[in-house]
């Protein structure tokens, strides 16, 4: 197993006294596309900050590719691409020239994927970059991140201005990008299907910590709707362990279950003296209840 | 080829591994069939091409699929004799246990429900197990 | 080397237009030098032969110069690119992205001081003068000129189109700083050279040191902006939206320029004249902020039960009120300097009314920015500087009769009147799609 691209322990970020972020650790291996989601506010963005170096962390550490994200070496640089939340293209250019001036800090930029891209994703290169749309920038910022072929592709919200087919079409050049294999993605998205589509782990931010992480379809195992059915109605010391909330119905009852293991059911059914019913939940819907 | 709902709450990986022993299984890809590279079968279903090559390892793993080496996958011949009763009644569980407690629901007796299972497997036949198996 | 290369190239070939100036600039320059050089001596109307009109001479002569002022415009997309990359997140992860830039601000700057040097050269050619010597003032005078003036367009262009044009005159009027420096060959060349280098180390070391001074720089930022910062009065609205509610920032801000612009002119080569263009100039700066006011308006107006007409007055009011700081500073300045210096009294008189003239001038010529600039907005606005600018010679100068600056003035404040009647007239049938914020435009408080 080659080294991971990305490193965190214990990183901690607090501005003005206050906690951004606290404790947080997780590792990105080659191949790997991290979906982070979280409430506004949750520090996320604070989290891809603090993983390009573009401030330093109060606690704990980041590293990129072996280095101290902070301190990150120029040849190190050309391994990492970013697309920001919010665009920072210069107006006055063209598409075409803002590309250029881009294009020229790199040792390696791929022209011919750039100019196919545009083409399929309708970006006129002769546009002047005030004269876009909101979305068509939100392309074009999506472009310049591509170009290099970066190692590390880092993604803030890459997507909220875009409509479905420019969606999709993002998506499957980040697919395109995940088949390598050799290439890392980590995006955060508010839009939980894109995510449940593409990342094979998942970080949840929530409360300024890391909340859950780790492989996508262990988390949709682990967290389920059972739907409890008995005879008789249900005693009011009914429990379930790790629920994460419980909704009692008379002789039925539903409730949220985190750590789910198929060989729980028997046991618990017998426990609870009632009929269970297990119901996986899609990732919107996991996430809406980690925050109920 | 496939039918992958990604928002469903079934993982997708879980859908694809189904589906393609079902249909392996059901002759509905004879052995031999090529399946599409990870990065197309990604492509075409919007899906991370990790889930995909974690379905095709599982299954050449289960001897469901065969790799050859700079060619795409191919299904193998099946092992049907090698494969115990037990282990394919394994793959039928779900569906079972599914129509046992709609039985319960709709408050039939157990005889009502091998009835019902006797007439569906007269039903049944070669052909219409292909025919319902095509993706609609 | 290729990224240092393409941003140069960018700087000066960034928009069509630049392109165009860049260019114009390099053939007046080059073309210009060189028919000054090859041509006969030029006699300029001293009783010589001449092969040439006086017109002819005058084009000849002016031709360097005018390519030379094309030509540094031609990068003045420098300021704006470097502000914008250096806000942004690619700074830090571009490889060597600092490094590039600033060497690439830097090289901008050294070869529009190069041209200009050459330029200058040429004037000196066929007299009597140690050639690599003037170069060399010329060069050093021209760099420390170039990188103040390119750091006044970035200050000025944050503010819009009308900023960069205010900006532009600035140069103009900075330009005749450094010819007239370079025509005394007795100042030692210490000076400039010591300057450009503490300016430029400066700047270097704490642009690439800007990651590690981000924290102390924002908790100072922060202090400030609690010391300074406006705190939300009821009624204050308006200049909040529109950009107003700060005057004293800008009234006090004025203050260290004209200090600093006064010592000097008096160190280096005084001439009253000069110091009026300046004030003037400093005068004019309002209109920078009343540029934005349309486009801001649209909130004011999203809120307010007034109609167009209406938010006009009320816009126009808080910009008045807001000119009263500005130019109550600026009033005190001239008559507080002015009268240090023993300048005549006539000519601060007038010096007051041109100030309050040009204040209020540029915010009505900033009010009519209701659309993209269109020509016609572009030439307005040069008349207005220029009508400033005569007033401004003419008011300086012992032998102009009485008569004719009131009259003058009289005319600046008729067409004051006049403006404000376009801008009152834009802004009843305001359209909003036309003039679209900017995406790097932000309502400040």
């Amino acid at each position: 197993m080659s080294s991971p691209y990305i490193a965190a322990r214990g990183l901690g970020k607090s501005f003005n006294g206050k906690p951004v972020l606290a404790d947080v650790s997780f590792e990105v291996e080659p191949g790997d596309v991290v979906g982070v989601l979280g409430k506004n506010g949750a520090g996320k963005t604070t989290l891809l900050e603090l993983v390009l170096g573009f401030t330093p962390a109060t606690s704990g550490g980041v590293q990129l590719f072996g280095y101290d994200s902070y301190r990150l070496p120029g040849a190190a640089k050309a391994r990492i691409g970013f697309v920001p939340q919010q665009d920072e293209l210069v107006n006055q250019l063209t598409a075409a020239d803002q590309i250029g001036v881009i294009a020229s800090f790199y040792p390696r930029w791929d022209d011919e994927l750039v100019s196919r891209l545009s083409r399929e994703w309708e970006v006129d290169l002769h546009q002047r970059v005030k004269n876009m749309s909101v979305g068509q920038r939100q392309k074009l910022s999506i472009l310049l991140g591509l170009g290099h072929k970066p190692d590390v592709l880092i993604l803030d919200e890459p997507v909220a201005s875009l409509d479905p087919v420019a969606r999709r079409q993002f998506l499957e050049q980040i697919i395109e990008v995940a088949a390598d294999g050799n290439r890392s993605v980590v995006f955060s998205s508010h839009i939980v299907s894109d995510v449940e589509r593409l990342a094979n782990k998942i970080w949840i931010l929530k409360d300024q910590r890391m909340y859950w992480q780790g492989d996508f379809d262990s988390l949709k195992d682990s967290i389920v709707r059972l739907h409890a059915r008995a005879t008789q109605p249900l005693p009011d010391s009914f429990t379930i362990p790790n629920a994460l909330s419980v909704q009692r119905n008379g002789t039925t009852a539903t409730a949220i279950v985190q750590g789910w293991r198929a060989e729980m059911h028997d046991d618990l059914a017998q426990q609870l003296g009632a009929e269970l019913e297990v119901e996986q939940l899609a990732l919107e819907e996991i996430f809406l209840e980690l925050h109920r | 080829m496939f039918i992958l709902k990604p928002h469903s709450g079934v993982p997708i990986y879980r859908q694809l591994l189904d589906q393609i022993r079902r249909m392996a299984a059901s002759g509905h890809l004879p052995p031999g069939t090529e399946l599409p590279s990870i990065r197309d079968l990604a492509l075409k279903h919007a899906i991370n091409p990790m889930t995909v090559s974690k379905v095709y390892t599982l299954l050449e793993a289960e001897g469901v699929l065969e790799r050859h080496r700079g060619k795409p996958m191919t299904v193998a011949a099946p092992k049907r004799a090698q494969s115990p009763v037990a282990k394919r009644l394994e793959q039928l569980e779900p569906h079972v246990e599914h129509v046992a407690l709609a039985a319960r629901q709709l408050e039939l007796t157990e005889k009502d429900v091998v009835k019902a299972l006797h007439d569906s497997w007269e039903k049944t036949d070669e052909q219409s197990v292909h025919r319902r198996t095509r993706p609609r | 080397m290729k990224a240092i290369a393409r941003l140069i190239y960018t700087n000066f070939t960034g928009t069509a237009l630049l392109r165009f100036i860049t260019l114009a600039g390099l053939v007046a320059g080059i073309g210009g030098s060189a028919l000054y050089l090859y041509l006969p001596p030029l006699v300029g109307g001293s009783g010589g032969q001449s092969r040439f009109s006086l017109a002819q001479e005058a084009i000849f002569r002016v031709l360097p110069i005018v390519g030379l002022l094309c030509f540094v415009f031609g990068a003045s997309l420098l300021p704006t690119l470097f502000a914008r990359l250096t806000t942004s997140h690619y700074l830090y992860v571009l490889p060597h992205g600092r490094t590039k830039l600033l060497v690439s601000a830097f090289a901008t700057v050294a070869l529009t001081s190069l041209f200009a040097a050459g330029i200058v050269t040429t004037y000196y050619f066929k007299m009597p003068f140690a050639l690599d010597l003037i170069f060399q003032r010329a060069f050093a005078v021209s760099f420390v000129t170039a990188s103040f003036l390119y750091v006044v367009l970035w200050l000025t262009g944050k503010s819009g189109t009308i900023g960069l044009l205010v900006g532009s005159f600035v140069m103009i009027a900075t330009l005749v700083l450094p010819l007239l420096f370079i025509a005394t060959p007795s100042t030692s060349l210490a000076i400039p050279w010591t300057a450009c280098a503490l300016l430029w180390t400066t700047f270097a070391a704490g642009f690439l040191l800007a990651p590690t001074l981000k924290a102390p720089l924002g908790r100072l930022r922060q202090t400030f902006a609690q010391l300074t910062g406006s705190t939300y009065r009821g009624g204050g609205e308006i200049d909040f939206l529109i950009g107003t509610a700060r005057p004293w920032t800008l009234a006090a801000g004025q203050i260290v320029p004209i200090v600093l612009a006064t010592y000097v002119m008096r160190a280096v080569s005084w001439a009253p004249l000069a110091w009026v263009f300046f004030l003037t100039i400093i005068s004019v700066t309002t209109g920078a902020v009343a540029s934005l006011a349309a486009t801001r308006g649209r909130a004011l107006w999203l809120r307010a039960r007034w109609t167009r007409a209406e938010l006009f007055r009320h816009v126009e009011d808080a910009f008045l009120r807001y000119n009263c700081y500005t130019l109550g500073v600026l009033l005190l300045l001239l008559v507080a300097i002015g009268d240090w210096l023993a300048l005549p009294t006539r000519m601060l008189a007038f010096g007051m009314g041109l100030l309050a003239l040009g204040t209020t001038l540029s915010t009505y010529v900033g009010l009519i920015v209701t659309a993209r600039i269109g020509w016609r907005d572009a030439a307005l606005a040069v008349i207005v500087i220029l009508a400033l600018m005569r007033t401004a010679y003419l008011a300086s100068w012992p032998a102009t009769p009485t008569a004719t600056l009131v009259a003058y003035q009289l005319g600046l404040a008729a067409l004051a009147l006049l403006v404000r009647e376009i801008a009152r007239r834009r802004w009843s049938w305001l359209d909003w799609m036309l003039c679209r914020a900017d995406t790097s435009v932000r309502a400040s408080a």
